[in-house]
């Protein structure tokens, strides 16, 4: 967006205030990435912006009509804005241009493409610096070292803007990270699958990973953005894809799409549960209809693939104690399984 | 002969006799699951998934029933699309694999995928799948089918005449079904058809609006061209085909000066119903709304008081509507006989009477 030299409104971090300000406007079934969408909404409106940027869809999850609806709520309450939905048009592609046009207005072609460029870097260069929190956390003895460290890289990465600079930011954060004293205790490790704005969002899932980290449980996670991007807007141009392979693994359980990602879901269960991960975790906000798909043939697969699954469900009244309860729990039976697997 | 096992649930109220009559013609036996009742809960809560809405929880109880009725086969098809550029629901889509999933010790499922998103073309492959399930040659598809067609077609038929339903299958069984006598009042229907039209789980909605002297219009009783123009006009298309119907019903409610008032019925839970609800609502204006969700716990005296309610309010409107100086809110709205009379006077009029 800076490389389209539109001035940026984002939303502060997601906060109570957030949540309680999404639910309050928000339809009272609907779920928690719909409460805290309306919530960053009305605090960036607060402070300022005009116009309202949101990913769409054709169906059938109820995320593609969460832009209309959320813009027709945010309208009732007095809000002035113009929106503008990012989705493969209804009418087909060569609408598209024309719905983009105000993004680029400021711009030229040349420019257009360094700005999506940069932006794709950007975006592959983030997830390097999750990637390198991930398995640092659970092995190191000074968790808050790691979070420290982590903390320090992101906040380099989104001051700068040159490929070159993110990889040495990234090159940067492994070497400290790697120096820290590590502890000898097994780490078990997790698949994390489920809904992905859930898996991408550490406020809409109580920061499952670093809690996890905590634990010495290392996260395995395949939702993430550039994959999204590249298998639903690029076609699987721009990287190589899991996705087929994700989808044949789930198809004995379920046959066919239930949109969302219910069958990815299923089909990462499987595959991390023949990576030798030690238990799978599915997380999603309350009332995802994909991911109860997904839920109602877990225990089968769990059967199947001798894996142990657990399903939490997330919402604003979720606390982070009882969730903390069932991590611990859960982090406890994973380390006890191959010892009872030996008593058998 | 082969038994093939049909749960009277989900899209069951929208497509039965097209279906039965389709198993009917290749020479199979279709078996009903029946009416809802409470053990077909019970075993639904024990089979299913606790977070699911209760349609879905009933779904796993009618295949359950079907289970003790000794059918061959369920026929449970894995509903995509029922037409173009629309969805059912997630959960409808997953139906299948769901039942598989968790219920053991039941007849085999047929789950064809039917998928209509890019026209009916892919339907003949399927269709010819069940002729050899039950021992036809694939020539035998095409009389079936129009056979099939022309009894849905009266199906449709009867439901745009005011028959629910049951008593459109009734009809279409060869008994006498009467309409009851149209009531004072007219309320217009809105909700899925698996939940406003299953007696046990809406709470005998229909036959307590009739009770109350209501003459009761379901979405099939209104043309479907208008529904389609009024979904069409609004601004983002709605891509679930229940929703679709919906959001368009109320529109056409809304503008027929005949119907009074509307209800909408949506099962707790129910994803669509919950970012729709907004939608529906803001396009009754003149006309007035009541929404009621059901779930397992709902009980039918609950619902009764919220109906006898609404049609009081219907009543006094209608009455405030034809006497301009009766209030509906059941005080006199001012005490002249001068309707010109300012309104900020009358507040204090009000006052000075109660002196």
């Amino acid at each position: 967006m800076k490389g389209l030299r539109l001035d940026l409104t984002v939303p502060p971090p997601i906060t109570a205030k957030t949540v309680a300000l999404g639910s309050r406007a928000a339809p009272e079934g609907s779920c928690m990435p719909m409460k805290l969408n309306l919530g960053n909404f009305m605090e960036a409106l607060e402070q300022g912006a005009d116009t309202i940027i949101m990913a769409g869809g054709w169906g059938p999850c109820r995320f593609g009509w969460f832009a209309q609806s959320e813009a027709d709520i945010l309208r009732d309450m007095g809000y002035e804005f113009e929106l503008l939905v990012l989705e493969r048009p209804d009418a087909g592609w060569r609408e598209l241009p024309s719905r983009l046009k105000p993004l680029g207005a400021r711009t030229g072609w040349p420019q257009r493409v360094r700005a999506l460029r940069a932006a794709w870097q950007k975006l592959l260069a983030v997830e390097e610096l999750e990637d390198s929190r991930n398995h640092f956390l659970p092995r190191a003895r000074d968790k808050n070292a790691v979070i420290r460290l982590y903390e320090q890289g992101r906040q380099e990465l989104e001051r700068c803007d040159e490929p070159a600079e993110m990889a040495q930011i990234n090159q940067k954060l492994r070497r400290s990270l790697q120096s820290l004293p590590q502890h000898r205790r097994p780490v078990p490790r997790v698949g994390l699958v489920g809904e992905i704005y859930t898996i991408l969002e550490p406020a809409a899932n109580y920061n499952i990973i670093e809690e996890l980290g905590r634990l010495d449980v290392e996260c395995l996670c395949s939702a993430r953005v550039t994959d999204w991007v590249n298998d639903h807007v690029l076609g699987g141009r721009a990287k190589a894809s899991e996705r087929e392979h994700i989808l044949r693994l789930a198809r004995p359980y379920i046959g066919d799409t239930v949109g969302g990602r219910g069958q990815e879901t299923v089909g990462e269960a499987v595959m991390f549960a023949r990576r030798r991960a030690e238990g799978v975790i599915q997380i999603g906000p309350l009332g995802c209809m994909p991911e109860l798909v997904a839920q109602s043939v877990l225990p089968e697969l769990s059967v199947n693939e001798n894996v142990p699954v657990m399903t939490l469900w997330l919402d604003e009244h979720s606390g982070s104690g009882g969730l903390q309860t069932r991590l611990e729990a859960f982090a406890d039976l994973l380390r006890r399984g191959p010892a009872r697997e030996e008593a058998r | 002969m082969l038994r093939i096992g049909l749960p009277q649930c989900l899209l069951w109220y929208d497509y039965y006799p097209l279906w039965k009559t389709f198993w009917q013609e290749l020479g199979a036996v279709p078996v009903c699951s029946g009416p809802t009742d409470r053990a077909m809960l019970e075993s639904g809560l024990e089979a299913a998934l606790d977070e699911l809405c209760l349609p879905m929880k009933l779904a796993h109880g009618h295949v359950q029933r079907l289970a003790q009725l000794k059918v061959d086969h369920i026929f449970l098809p894995r509903l995509v699309s029922v037409e173009p550029r629309c969805f059912t629901c997630p959960n409808i889509m997953g139906l299948p694999d769901m039942i598989r999933s968790r219920m053991r010790h039941i007849p085999p499922l047929l789950s064809p995928r039917i998928d209509l998103r890019r026209g009916a073309a892919h339907l003949e492959p399927v269709l010819k799948e069940m002729a050899a399930l039950a021992g036809r040659r694939p020539s035998a598809v095409p009389k079936a089918w129009a056979a099939a067609l022309s009894e849905q077609g009266s199906f449709s038929r009867l439901l745009r005449e005011g028959y629910s339903p049951a008593e459109a299958i009734a009809v279409g069984e060869g008994k006498a079904v009467a309409l009851p006598p149209p009531g004072d009042l007219t309320v217009g229907l809105v909700g899925h058809g698996y939940v406003v039209y299953d007696a046990w789980l809406s709470l005998n909605l229909i036959s307590a609006l009739r009770g109350l002297g209501c003459r009761v219009v379901g979405m099939e009783a209104l043309s479907r061209t208008a529904v389609e123009a009024q979904a069409a006009g609004l601004p983002r298309r709605v891509f679930w085909s229940s929703g679709k119907k919906m959001t368009g019903a109320a529109l056409v409610m809304e503008s027929d000066p005949d119907i009074d008032g509307v209800v909408f019925m949506s099962s707790m839970g129910c994803g669509p119903d919950s970012i729709l609800l907004n939608t529906v609502a803001k396009s009754l204006k003149a006309t007035p709304g009541l929404f009621l969700s059901v779930d397992e716990h709902s009980a039918e005296t609950a619902v009764m008081t919220r109906l006898e309610a609404f049609c009081d309010m219907l009543r006094r409107k209608r009455r405030a509507e034809h006497e301009p100086d009766v209030s509906p809110h059941g005080q006199p709205a001012y005490g002249g006989a001068d309707p010109d009379e300012g309104a900020a006077a009358r507040p204090y009029r009000a006052a000075a009477d109660y002196g």
